[in-house]
């Protein structure tokens, strides 16, 4: 809600020292943090006094002044050298399954599931400003998930050093050249002080996937093709939890393995394996010793997650997958947070999404006398999860969890139970029946895609050699796709004559609570969004969909309170609302 | 201003282009000539000689047909889906997968959506069958209208080339 005094005179308050350590993995390393962002201030403070006694005050305004001018026209001309003008439209979802029994909540009324929505709306104009319009995005729910509109804004300037402006001379003047629409009320902007806001990134990241498309393709038509990015990996899973450590000590686990997710397909090569998070930098999913020495969670694999990056003529990055074996902790909980039942990014020009997430972990798993007994392990990967291979090599009255609740709350983890971290893929761009067969060899050989989905999706005709090792037939695999195509036209239908079938079921309301809980809210909170949706399908003008007629807990959907409803706040608003 | 031959621009049209090459164009400014080299390569490679105007996916252009001068969203087997400005989608053939066994052929359980939440839309060229785009958006989500450029100004103030003459 507001900022909090940590520090005074460059020195950190007691209780918040106290209080951090309780709550962060290795104490050492944020204290470590916390002095270097004290001595980043001083140096900073340095240097701008140097100038000041140089310069004088004048000078320096002057130059502040200009720098971000420099900004301001610097990302205008970038958007000029790499875009074509026009409207780009995508748009992004996360799941909100909130309503499972490994939900454990608080408020009674959090307890449904929903649907994040983010529609894109990215408008480049022959001048070269652009504008990034959200409207038609869904509602703040009872979740942590919301975010404010500095948090949204602010993130995407990250992303832009990345992509647009990949520069270290990015400042304000981005933001002075950039236009953004966050409706007001929408998760990226709520109008009431009850939200929560800890866990914004589970959505941010995914929400502005929209832009990277759309910019995608204007490099794409643009020519730059070596700038195309098929999307991002939804960077989870976030192990989290805590207890006391294997050292005796409170301990609160976060691991950052997500840091190395898989990327997306370029328009010229496969997207990087365990590679990168489109948030940070650097992409690295650390040392397994260093790891195993800051958490109670020995490793029983690390491996490339097989399957994970979307199909295309260049395929997504594969995630990874390491299998943890609760080892030494006391009182010890931990829960899953990340994507199951959707995807958040999409493939461009005919290549698929990742592979979404699945959650797995088990417990009583009795594995402390198959150690001592000699007895077969779960080591390795979870190649196909169909096949359950891990469950062959514990209990058998072991209690498996393993389904797509990838959002859940803490549970109880004792020694020697297990927890699949599941880190993402990236997804694919182009058909993948253009995908090349020599890369398909090395995807095989390296595990990277499972052979009948090579098969299904690519169309290729394989078989294994005497070593193991699998060649595609060349010539049999360009028949098989020919055939493949005509498998597709014979399957497929127009899609004016689809969309007859589909609005017979809009009419009827046929979909599940979460879709149409979605639009419920996008609805109530744009006319604009709601008109257009009935425009395209030709609804009756009677055609509503009021929240009200869900018969799920409704709270907010009526009464909001703004913090700028408050008698001693002033809200700053930096979006057009 | 970096400066590449049509040779190397063509060797990246074919994702053949040597990483040193591809490096310095991620690194260096963009070259301002790689548009009109880029519409060399690709007009080279597919098998009709309608003027592309712009790429919009990988086998997908607006081009100016040379008979009507109209412009049109055009596969590069040579189908035609109509005017540029029009979305190409509502004149292709789709494939929905909304049910867990359309999903299973695509990625293995647990791997896929559940498709009481998402759906994926596969949308085919009807004459070659090329997969040009794939949706995956919730039950009723309107077909997207993913592009709409600015054409002229593009030619006409961004990349100063001549714009082709257009009837509709």
């Amino acid at each position: 809600m507001t900022c909090r005094k940590t520090g005074i005179n460059d020195t950190p308050l007691r209780d918040w020292l106290h209080e951090s350590q309780r709550n962060v993995r290795t104490t050492k390393y944020w204290i470590l943090d916390e002095c270097t962002r004290i001595a980043g201030c001083h140096m900073i403070r340095a240097l701008v006094e140097e100038v000041l006694a140089a310069e004088g005050i004048e000078n320096y305004t002057k130059f502040a002044h200009e720098i971000i001018e420099e900004g301001r026209r610097g990302l205008q001309a970038r958007i000029k050298a790499m875009t074509v003008p026009g409207v780009y439209r995508r748009v992004a979802f996360v799941d909100i399954p909130y309503d499972h029994e490994d939900m454990s909540l608080a408020s009674e009324f959090g307890k449904m599931n929903s649907i994040m929505h983010a529609p894109c709306e990215m408008t480049i104009r022959p001048d070269a400003t652009w504008r990034l319009n959200f409207e038609g995005a869904s509602r703040w729910g009872w979740h942590s998930f919301n975010a404010n509109q500095v948090a949204f804004t602010s993130g995407i300037w990250v992303m832009l050093t990345q992509t647009l402006v990949p520069t270290a001379r990015i400042n304000d003047g981005a933001y002075y050249a950039t236009e953004f629409k966050l409706p007001k009320g929408t998760w990226m902007n709520p109008d009431d002080r009850r939200t929560a806001h800890a866990y914004a990134w589970h959505f941010l990241v995914s929400g502005w996937s929209g832009i990277w498309r759309g910019m995608s393709q204007s490099y794409f038509a643009r020519g730059y093709l070596e700038e195309v990015n098929a999307g991002n990996a939804n960077t989870s899973n976030w192990l989290q939890g805590g207890g006391i450590n294997q050292d005796g000590e409170a301990h609160a686990v976060n691991s950052f393995e997500p840091a190395a997710c898989g990327t997306g397909a370029c328009a010229i090569k496969d997207g990087l394996n365990h590679a990168a998070a489109v948030w940070n930098p650097e992409g690295d999913m650390g040392d397994i010793e260093i790891w195993e020495m800051a958490e109670p969670l020995l490793y029983l694999g690390r491996n490339v997650k097989t399957n994970s990056g979307g199909y295309g003529k260049f395929r997504g990055g594969c995630g990874f997958e390491t299998l943890r074996m609760v080892w030494k902790a006391q009182d010890w909980s931990m829960y899953f947070m990340g994507n199951g039942y959707m995807n958040s990014d999409w493939g461009l020009m005919g290549g698929y999404p990742s592979a979404t997430g699945y959650r797995f972990e088990a417990h009583k798993t009795d594995l402390q006398n198959r150690i001592r007994e000699g007895l077969s392990l779960p080591l390795g990967a979870d190649r196909n999860p169909e096949n359950t291979e891990y469950e062959r090599h514990i209990s058998a009255t072991a209690r498996v969890k393993r389904d797509q609740q990838c959002t859940t709350t803490e549970a109880i983890f004792e020694n020697h139970d297990l927890y699949l971290n599941y880190m993402r893929g990236g997804p694919g761009f182009g058909d993948p029946l253009d995908r090349d067969c020599a890369a398909l060899e090395h995807d095989l050989n390296n595990r990277f895609v499972l052979p009948e989905f090579a098969e299904k999706v690519y169309g290729v005709v394989i078989a294994q050699d005497s070593n193991q090792v699998w060649e595609v037939d060349v010539e049999k695999t360009a028949v098989r796709r020919k055939q493949v195509r005509k498998e597709r036209i014979a399957r497929a239908v127009p899609t004016r004559e689809w969309m007859k079938e589909e609005r017979a079921r809009i009419l009827t309301k046929h979909a599940s609570i979460q879709v149409r809980h979605m639009f419920a809210t996008s609805f109530d909170l744009s006319v604009k969004f709601k008109n257009e949706f009935k425009a395209f399908w030709d609804l009756p003008d009677a055609w509503d969909l009021p929240e009200s007629e869900l018969g799920v807990p409704s709270f907010g959907s009526k009464y909001r309170m703004d913090l700028s409803k408050l008698p001693d706040v002033r809200t700053v608003t930096l979006v057009e609302e | 201003m970096s400066v590449y031959t049509q040779e190397q621009v063509n060797y990246l049209v074919e994702g053949k282009l040597d990483w040193e090459t591809t490096m310095r164009m991620l690194s260096m400014p963009k070259d301002d000539d790689r548009f009109r080299m880029y519409l060399n390569a690709l007009q080279s490679k597919v098998p009709w000689d309608d003027k592309i105007i712009l790429p919009i996916s990988l086998h997908l252009y607006v081009a100016q047909n040379k008979a009507t001068k109209n412009w049109v969203t055009k596969c590069s087997c040579g189908h035609e889906f109509g005017d540029y400005r029009k979305n190409w989608k509502l004149e292709a053939l789709v494939y929905v997968r909304d049910t867990p066994e359309a999903m299973h052929e695509v990625y293995p359980t647990l791997m896929a959506p559940d498709t009481n939440w998402q759906v994926y839309r596969e949308y085919y060229c009807p004459e070659c069958g090329t997969m040009h785009d794939v949706e995956a958006p919730t039950p009723w989500y309107p077909v997207i209208h993913e592009f709409e450029p600015d054409i002229e100004a593009f030619y006409n103030d961004w990349v100063h080339l001549p714009l082709p003459e257009k009837t509709n």
